[in-house]
């Protein structure tokens, strides 16, 4: 999932960049309205948390900027000011969630997860495809039919990427290069080759059926064999 | 005080009254002495004519040339006598017939009774004649001139009593006319209040200008000062909580002893008393010229906004789209977010907001089909509402908000048990100017 963070105080945002990285999010953080609302509209986002209070820029008239534009990425914005009036102003520039600072970093991966899961169209409370689940706190995959001797599957950061977002996507093909710009941050150090390493070792953990490759348009992940019998 | 139409109206009639009372004696007594002046004037002619009629060369009697005495006197009782003393003779006009006018104390008298019951006016001179005294009597019928001026005194009363009451109603007219601007802005301070208009527009004449621009003046400064207070709040409220989000993340990164455990409540502590108090410094309160013009959109707007961050909780809204509301936008808002956002953590499936105008103000009902709490809880919830150094999480803080903005608004707030969801329902009331 790539994020991109615009938060005006340094300290706040380092610490925001380090825990959602942890938290297996490829992070992009802006201290700048301006150069944020750039990369907001040149980079594929999945998601944005944005700051209303802004020196340079009001968050309110970036998030205009973007909806007039026709960029629809969900955009969960931080307020200090927290009066409702703002938050209600907010929704109507196009704001799909909102968070008072300050806030306990639980709370906001909640938030995440659930306005990534509304924007895939899963209504679901947990990441579920076929038999297989996707822990996002604990960040393993597991089965959830009794047959299979095998539990958790560990994951690494970014095997976990990449599975959860083929997984919130099930059955669209993907090109390498789209996976690495959502599963990679904009400093991530990207070799050709590394989506066809990671695609190879998730098969080895989950079978070879689960992600199918399509030859010269991408990979994709095929529900219908997460439906085993 | 009494209303400058009724002190206007009061005076003006008592002035009115009295000058018409003074005209009216005044003239009516004119006219009677004018009148008896010139009944006087013509009596001493016709004395002096008498005089000038007596011949009188002793030793014969005295006699009066009957050619020279005005017809009138010799028509009986004319209502025109005279009598002549002369040397203890006595001549009378032919008019007085048999009878004799009454002894006269003074020169003139009035309401003489004479012939015929008749009121006469009667003067007596005396003159020297030859070394005699010659005492001239006359008496006139006055009664006609009475009735005459009797009915004049009347026409001139009723004329006066007339004209009174037409001046009357025309001042009444010009009062009415001239107060209409102070009407009309009193109607707009009326619109003020409710938040209809949000200054004094009525264009007022010269004398009260001054005033009206002095009360537009004063409520474009509490509006600006407002704004600038709520920005500098804003701004404070944005310096003050990021650094202690900073602190959270950093108190929450340690590893858990007792120390992490007391910084964490402190630090909530911190939150809790900061969000309160700008809450407090942002309520606006009743401020004239203060409208929420689109409940519904904002609301409608809210529940939107809340169901996204609720998905598995059904807000239901009740209230006429066209209503408006005379209070602070931010306030109603804060107030209304706060007790939907309550409701909805407590709440398992259903919220229902009631909103109803009501005569003096409009009533609010919030209900959830949660645990809610127990009627013995009722009252320290609103108590801990008020302190809120105390209160914990859940409904605390977000009760302290409510219960401080409805405090500003003079409000009242209740809870009980909703009827319907079987949860917590918040009444309030609040009355509107």
């Amino acid at each position: 999932m790539r994020l991109l963070l615009i938060e005006d105080d340094t300290d706040l945002c380092t610490e925001l960049t380090n825990d959602l990285r942890l938290r297996g999010y490829a992070v992009d953080a802006s201290t700048q309205g301006v150069d944020g609302c750039f990369m907001g509209e040149s980079e594929p986002y999945d998601i944005v948390i944005l700051d209303l209070g802004l020196p340079d820029l009001p968050g309110l008239q970036i998030l205009q900027q973007w909806r007039a534009q026709g960029i629809n990425t969900p955009v969960l914005v931080l307020t200090a000011r927290g009066a409702w009036h703002e938050k209600v102003e907010g929704f109507r520039a196009g704001a799909d969630d909102y968070l008072s600072k300050p806030f306990h970093m639980e709370e906001l991966c909640v938030r995440l997860q659930a306005l990534i899961r509304r924007s895939s169209g899963s209504g679901k409370a947990a990441i579920e495809v076929g038999h297989l689940r996707l822990d996002e706190d604990r960040q393993v995959a597991s089965w959830t039919d009794s047959v299979s001797d095998v539990s958790n599957i560990e994951l690494t950061g970014i095997e976990f990427r990449l599975l959860r977002y083929m997984m919130l996507h099930p059955e669209r093909i993907f090109t390498a290069t789209h996976l690495i710009e959502h599963v990679y941050d904009f400093n991530d150090e990207k070799e050709s080759n590394v989506i066809e390493v990671y695609i190879s070792r998730l098969r080895k953990k989950l079978g070879k059926a689960v992600i199918c490759t399509r030859r010269s348009q991408g990979y994709y992940l095929d529900p219908g064999a997460l439906h085993k019998d | 005080m009494a209303s400058l139409n009724q002190r206007l109206t009061l005076s003006l009639m008592a002035s009115l009254a009295l000058f018409f009372i003074a005209q009216t004696w005044i003239i009516g007594n004119e006219v009677e002495v004018l009148s008896e002046q010139n009944l006087i004037s013509r009596m001493e002619h016709d004395q002096e004519e008498l005089l000038a009629a007596l011949q009188w060369s002793p030793p014969s009697l005295p006699v009066l040339d009957a050619d020279r005495i005005p017809s009138i006197y010799q028509r009986p009782f004319s209502g025109h006598y005279f009598q002549i003393e002369v040397a203890d003779i006595k001549l009378h006009s032919r008019s007085l017939w048999d009878e004799t006018l009454p002894e006269l104390a003074g020169v003139l008298e009035r309401n003489v009774m004479g012939p015929k019951q008749v009121h006469l006016l009667m003067l007596s001179r005396e003159f020297t004649m030859l070394g005699q005294q010659v005492k001239i009597r006359i008496a006139e019928d006055i009664s006609h001139i009475e009735s005459t001026t009797a009915s004049f005194q009347q026409h001139l009363l009723l004329f006066a009593t007339a004209a009174m009451l037409l001046l009357l109603l025309l001042q009444a007219w010009v009062v009415l006319h001239s107060l209409k601007p102070l009407g009309c802005i009193r109607d707009q301070l009326g619109q003020l209040e409710k938040g209809e208009v949000e200054k004094i527009t009525t264009p007022a004449p010269s004398e009260i200008m001054p005033l009206v621009e002095e009360v537009n003046q004063l409520l474009q400064l509490m509006q600006q000062r407002l704004k600038r207070s709520r920005h500098a709040l804003g701004d404070l409220a944005h310096a003050l909580k990021t650094p202690l989000a900073v602190m959270g993340q950093v108190v929450q990164r340690q590893t858990g002893d007792e120390d992490q455990v007391l910084l964490l409540q402190q630090l909530q502590h911190i939150e809790r008393r900061i969000e309160l108090e700008l809450v407090r410094a942002r309520t606006a309160g009743r401020m004239p010229g203060g409208l929420w013009a689109e409940p519904f959109r904002d609301l409608n707007d809210m529940v939107y906004m809340l169901n996204q961050v609720f998905p598995s909780i059904r807000i239901t809204l009740f209230m006429d789209e066209t209503m408006s509301i005379a209070a602070d936008r931010e306030d109603m808002l804060e107030l209304f977010g706060n007790l939907i956002e309550n409701a909805c953590k407590w709440a398992s499936s259903e919220v229902y907001c009631h909103i109803s105008c009501q005569e003096q103000g409009f009533s609010i009902q919030v209900e959830d089909d949660g645990p809610g709490i127990v009627r013995d809880e009722y009252q320290s919830l609103l108590v801990r509402g008020a302190r809120a150094d105390e209160s914990k999480s859940g409904h605390g803080l977000g009760f302290s908000i409510v219960h401080e903005i409805i405090s500003v608004y003079d409000g009242k707030m209740t809870l009980s048990r909703s009827d319907t969801l079987h949860g917590l329902q918040v009444n309030i009331s609040l009355f509107q100017a």
